[in-house]
């Protein structure tokens, strides 16, 4: 099928779901990625990226949890699907991959954590 | 009520951006958007008010998109139902692909049905367009003068009074302009060569009442003076061999005398639908050129063949039946007591521009005119040649849609309904007709030189917008038209009916074997037309026309000054034929050529002269005819009554006139030799002598009276109305050889001895007597492609139809075959299901062909004798094609290995 590959911004996105959970909604995923990756998404992005993996089959969501804050206002929450940790899964082992190889052949290359 | 830290003070985002989101996004996303803005609104707030609200705004333009906007309810549905027409879509392809003979069966009936009705709509749209191009065409008219004799005959000529047009300027203001057209054979030469060309003479303001453009030259004033030519851009290739040739020199003979006239202007070639296709242009601000004195002077007399047409620009919003009673006062001031012999018996009409064309009730002049039958008759053979088509496509859908019972079955019980099926089914039977109408548009394109040839026209294909969303919306409604009823039956299959495999409603059976009948009732016809049209022709071309014309060339003369007495036209006749005689005594001295004569018209030529005359108050008018002596011999003609010319008595050759039995009969006369014609003023002559009647004419005609003599003068002077036609003498002679092209080069040899500077041509008089039929021809290369086509498409419709048989009846014809019945039985199965219908087709056609062919006949005052010849042919014919598709259907079908089938 197309369109199968996971595009960086999307694997932030996902990522940070993630981490999020049971939390994750558009501004908590936007500030998370701010702090975390140092990246200035508006929240139209945000919502963007969301509703598409979503529709990819990576992610589910449900309305939660309206506070006062909000106007009153419930949240869309989004939760990682199995289909959505596989995506992740195979992504870190090909990273990996090209991490150990690199550090195989290169020494000089120094990574973090 | 202490109020806590936790109690933060709700402040409201910007009114505008509140509502604006609102307005703009779809209830089901709103409030998270919403939420999550405001949350962040007031997360910035408490910094800095004016940015939070700022941000806010942005944010709001940002979730702007397509998929957040609110759909309303008509919109969801044209949304859902635009997703619903794709998935319909898809599938119709899918089906599409898997049949692929009967898809393609299908799309190439329709193609070709389609292809022809584009052809014939072309044809249709250039004939109904003629010159509305002109800005101005609305308010532009054509005048027409009818003149009521004294004996009721009424004259309707669009030759017009010279004198006309300035008239009516000056004594109707609603008049704004009027535009002279005249169009003559002129002899045109440049340097040392001489042709004969035609030549337009026109009013100086020609090209501003009219939109034809100017490429070169003075726009305003393309005609410097009475002595410019302007010439059409492709005569300007053919004469110079470029367009840029202004101020070139062109002389031309008008009346007798050669004038040098230079080139002012350049025009663009007149497109195919105008009227006025003209060549070279000369204008008449100097009339005297092609006018006498007499003929200005009396200008309301005698309207003769060299008269221009009048045409008038009336001001806006002036109709001319609100003229009729000034057009009547200035009839009665200005036309001359003897012109007018009594009140209202000269009349002055008008024709609108845009509908010249097409009207067949007005002779033309110049003007070229077409005809409404000939396009009716076009309309009708396309709009056939389609539904035959579409009922092809029906009929065939119709069956197949047997295979079909069990995608139905499921389709319902999966839980489509009815209207479900039917879009379904329509959707497929719109995609095969814009597969076909794109296939149709291709071929049509391909066709498009060809039918040009068949129909003697030139067509334009305009690959415009507007085309493009006709062609379009036609295919939309061919789809849905062919697709109607097939979609309605399928759907109605009842899962219950498919259980029990009873398919069809008898209604839908008589509905299909009607269909068939219909195609098979058009092909019957248009084949006997084409049988018959056939015929006429062959009958034309071969019947005997009194006389003998086989190997006879003819060769027109040209003036060589004037000579004798008499009117202009005599004197240059009399000059032409001193060039006759030269010519003459030159070629004879060749055994080959043998049996010359020479005459003023020749057969083949469609203007005969025509004079007439008053006595008693009654008039008299007859075809002339000046010859010499050898005339009637060399063509065999035969003499009834009394003697034909000898060419050593002076008797003959001054007043010797010769009449035709038609002419006899006219005019009335028991006993004519040695009497004259009845009318008091002719010079002195005594008829000598009767011929037989013969076809001079072509045999559209009956045989008209004929007066034959060698001397004109005599009949002239008693005569008041004259067209001549053209009148210049030909020389006749028969070649004895056995290829007629053998005497070109000795005629050219002699002829260029004689006439170094003229140009020869030479006609074969067989050719041009089939230059009489040339519409017939057109018809029946039409008729004949018609037939084609209908037939070709009702054995597609036959091969579909017997296929899906075939399918249908595997086992049956598998058992018959291991009972050992041969192919001739598996034939009769097969064909025995249009048995009934050709037979139907064949009893229906018979009297539509024959009432047709009646009709068309009637335009003939010679005709064949139509038998039952030709319906009997064209039954057997049909019966013939379609026994062979059948028999070729069924000896495939015999093939097939019976085991094969009955493992199934």
């Amino acid at each position: 099928m197309k369109g199968n590959h996971l595009g960086e911004l999307e694997e932030l996105i996902l990522l940070a779901v993630l981490a999020l959970e049971p939390n994750a909604y558009g501004v908590a995923v936007m500030d998370e990625i701010k702090m975390e990756a140092g990246r200035s998404l508006t929240i139209s992005a945000t919502h963007t990226v969301l509703r598409r993996m979503e529709d990819k089959g990576y992610l589910t969501s449900e309305m939660g949890g309206g506070t006062k804050t909000r106007g009153g206002r419930k949240k869309r929450l989004y939760k990682l699907v199995a289909l959505g940790q596989k995506k992740i899964e195979e992504l870190r082992e090909i990273r990996l991959k090209f991490y150990n190889r690199a550090e195989a052949l290169n020494h000089s290359l120094i990574g973090k954590g | 009520m202490e109020k806590g830290n936790n109690k933060k003070k709700l402040v409201d985002p910007p009114r505008f951006g509140l509502r604006l989101l609102r307005f703009y996004c779809r209830e089901d996303r709103i409030d998270e958007i919403l939420g999550d803005l405001l949350e962040l609104f007031e997360r910035s707030f408490e910094q800095s008010p004016s940015i939070a609200r700022v941000v806010f705004m942005l944010n709001v333009f940002r979730f702007m998109k397509w998929s957040n906007l609110k759909m309303s309810k008509s919109s969801m549905k044209i949304f859902s139902n635009f997703s619903l027409y794709v998935k319909n879509f898809n599938i119709a392809r899918r089906v599409l692909w898997r049949n692929k003979i009967n898809t393609t069966l299908n799309v190439i009936s329709i193609a070709i049905g389609f292809a022809g009705f584009l052809l014939i709509g072309l044809v249709i749209d250039k004939e109904t367009s003629y010159d509305k191009f002109h800005s101005k065409s609305a308010r532009i008219y054509r005048t027409w003068v009818k003149e009521v004799k004294t004996d009721g005959k009424s004259e309707l000529k669009t030759e017009t009074p010279l004198p006309l047009g300035t008239t009516l300027k000056n004594y109707i203001p609603e008049v704004e302009e009027f535009i002279l057209y005249q169009q003559r054979p002129t002899l045109v030469t440049k340097g040392a060569k001489t042709i004969k060309d035609e030549v337009n003479v026109v009013s100086s303001n020609f090209f501003s009442v009219l939109d034809f453009k100017i490429v070169k030259g003075n726009a305003q004033k393309p005609f410097a003076n009475g002595y410019s030519i302007v010439l059409s851009e492709s005569y300007a290739i053919k004469y110079f061999g470029g367009s840029d040739v202004i101020g070139e020199l062109l002389t031309l003979e008008i009346k007798g005398e050669n004038h040098d006239f230079v080139v002012s202007a350049i025009a663009k070639d007149p497109p195919h639908n105008s009227g006025f296709q003209y060549s070279m242009l000369l204008s008449y601000d100097n009339e005297s050129l092609f006018y006498s004195k007499k003929m200005l002077k009396y200008g309301w007399y005698n309207i003769y063949f060299s008269n221009p047409e009048t045409y008038v620009l009336l001001g806006k919003n002036v109709t001319p039946e609100a003229l009729t009673d000034k057009i009547q006062s200035m009839v009665r001031t200005v036309v001359p007591k003897d012109v007018q012999t009594e009140l209202d018996s000269y009349n002055i009409g008008f024709q609108n521009l845009e509908s010249i064309h097409l009207d067949g009730s007005l002779p033309s002049a110049y003007y070229v005119l077409g005809s409404t039958k000939y396009l009716y008759i076009l309309g009708t053979i396309g709009l056939l040649i389609l539904v035959v088509a579409c009922l092809n496509y029906v009929s065939l859908s119709i069956a197949q849609s047997l295979k079909r019972y069990k995608e139905v079955g499921i389709r319902k019980v999966v839980g489509a309904n009815q209207r479900d099926l039917v879009r379904l089914y329509l959707t497929e039977s719109i995609v095969i007709s814009l597969l076909s109408t794109l296939l149709g548009v291709v071929f049509a394109i391909m066709c498009l030189p060809m039918f040009e040839q068949i129909i003697d026209s030139n067509l334009v294909f305009d690959a415009t917008i507007g085309n493009a969303l006709r062609i379009i919306g036609l295919a939309f409604l061919i789809g849905i038209a062919s697709g109607v009823y097939p979609a309605f039956i399928l759907s109605k299959f009842s899962v219950s009916g498919i259980l029990r495999q009873s398919f069809f409603s008898s209604d839908t059976r008589w509905f299909q074997k009607g269909m068939i009948v219909f195609q098979f009732v058009s092909a019957t016809l248009f084949i006997s037309s084409t049988v018959i049209i056939r015929k006429q022709i062959n009958f034309l071309q071969t019947a005997d026309l009194g006389y003998k014309y086989d190997a006879m060339i003819s060769v027109p003369l040209f003036t060589n000054g004037e000579e004798g007495s008499g009117p202009g036209f005599v004197r240059e006749f009399n000059g032409a034929l001193k060039s006759a005689m030269l010519l003459k005594t030159a070629l004879s001295k060749h055994t080959r050529f043998d049996d010359f004569a020479i005459g003023s018209h020749i057969f083949g030529s469609h203007d005969w002269a025509e004079l007439s005359f008053k006595k008693n108050g009654k008039q008299y008018s007859f075809n002339f005819l000046i010859v010499d002596p050898f005339f009637l011999d060399a063509f065999n003609i035969t003499m009834t009554r009394g003697e034909g010319f000898d060419s050593d008595s002076d008797f003959h050759k001054n007043q010797g006139v010769i009449l035709n039995e038609a002419a006899v009969d006219y005019f009335g006369l028991n006993d004519p030799i040695g009497k004259k014609l009845p009318g008091t003023d002719f010079g002195e002559h005594r008829i000598i002598g009767v011929v037989k009647d013969f076809n001079f004419k072509s045999l559209h005609e009956s045989i008209a009276p004929l007066v034959i003599t060698q001397n004109p003068n005599a009949i002239l002077n008693g005569i008041e109305e004259i067209s001549i036609g053209d009148y210049l003498p030909k020389l006749t002679f028969r070649y004895k050889g056995s290829v007629l092209s053998d005497m070109s080069p000795i005629l050219q040899e002699e002829w260029q001895k004689l006439f170094p500077s003229f140009d020869m041509s030479f006609d074969i008089i067989e050719q041009q007597l089939l230059s009489h039929y040339h519409s017939e021809q057109r018809m029946s290369r039409i008729t004949s492609i018609a037939t084609l086509l209908s037939i070709v498409i009702a054995s597609l419709g036959v091969i579909g139809l017997t296929l899906l048989f075939v399918n249908q009846r595997e086992r049956e014809i598998g058992i018959r075959r291991v009972l050992g019945a041969s192919y001739r039985v598996v034939f009769g199965l097969l064909f025995q299901n249009f048995r009934l219908q050709l037979a139907l087709a064949f009893i229906i056609s018979i009297p539509m062909a024959w009432y047709f062919v009646q009709n068309w006949l009637s335009n003939y005052a010679q005709k064949v004798n139509v038998g039952p010849l030709p319906y009997i042919l064209s039954g057997l014919l049909i019966t013939g094609v379609i026994g062979v598709v059948v028999g070729i259907q069924s000896i495939r079908a015999s093939r097939i290995n019976p085991v094969k089938l009955l493992r199934d």
